[in-house]
């Protein structure tokens, strides 16, 4: 996949989060950096830690995005900067919509329709997330 | 002009992954109509209701709840999410 046409969906992609009331409700802060949306996010129930998830759009739409969870500050994956019941460090997020789901966690797997970016958009992957990280006690201070 | 209980409205904006409604609900309403109304406006089948919930930071509301009697804020966005989270 070029990387115009990846670029091209990311940005339909970022505009959709931005401008939908689900952010403005879970509070994300959405930046982009070149192939990158980064979007900071914490549990919706609690007061608890802040998890900065980073989406790469690396051979979108061909590939779903990769999404993991990266260090707030340095933006440096690791375990440290991981939220519980999402998935792990390093293989990703596991929710319908990303790249690991459907390339590593549940390949192959006939209960799920493969990855295309109609049925799985970017804004119902993230608010999927979000609602993992809300039921999962993800409120421990750090 | 003095607007009774019974005709008064509130404010309030449905955010879903399938687009956001805004409009002017009467607070004699209960939640759960208000929901199935909601969906219709976005195309969402209406008869899927059961399946959603309406949450509002993330927790489930008591959708026999007439909305005046929910607590809630003027211009208070509340979400209309799928009831189970996907099982991985």
């Amino acid at each position: 996949m070029d990387v115009e046409t990846s670029r091209e969906g990311m940005l339909l992609a970022l505009d959709t989060v931005k401008e939908s009331q689900l952010a403005v409700e879970a509070g994300w802060v959405i930046t982009s950096e070149d192939l990158c949306i980064y979007i900071s996010m914490r549990s919706r129930r609690e007061e608890g830690p802040t998890f900065l998830m980073r989406a790469s759009f690396d051979d979108y739409p061909a590939r779903a995005p990769s999404c993991l969870f990266v260090d707030p500050g340095t933006k440096v994956p690791g375990p440290s900067a991981w939220p519980t019941g999402v998935g792990s460090h390093p293989r990703g997020i596991c929710t319908p919509g990303t790249r690991e789901f459907h390339e590593d966690y549940h390949k192959n797997d006939a209960k799920y329709p493969p990855w295309d970016r109609k049925k799985y958009p970017f804004l119902a992957t993230v608010h999927e997330i979000q609602r993992l990280i809300d039921t999962k006690g993800n409120t421990k201070l750090v | 002009m003095t607007h009774n209980h019974k005709d008064r409205k509130i404010k309030l904006t449905f955010a879903t992954t399938a687009g956001d409604y805004t409009d002017e609900f009467p607070v004699n309403q209960p939640l759960g109509a208000v929901k199935t109304r909601v969906m219709a406006k976005l195309k969402l089948d209406p008869s899927t209701a059961g399946d959603f919930v309406v949450t509002l930071n993330g927790t489930p509301l008591d959708e026999s709840k007439k909305l005046g009697e929910l607590g809630l804020q003027e211009c208070a966005v509340l979400t209309i999410e799928r009831r189970e989270v996907v099982k991985v």
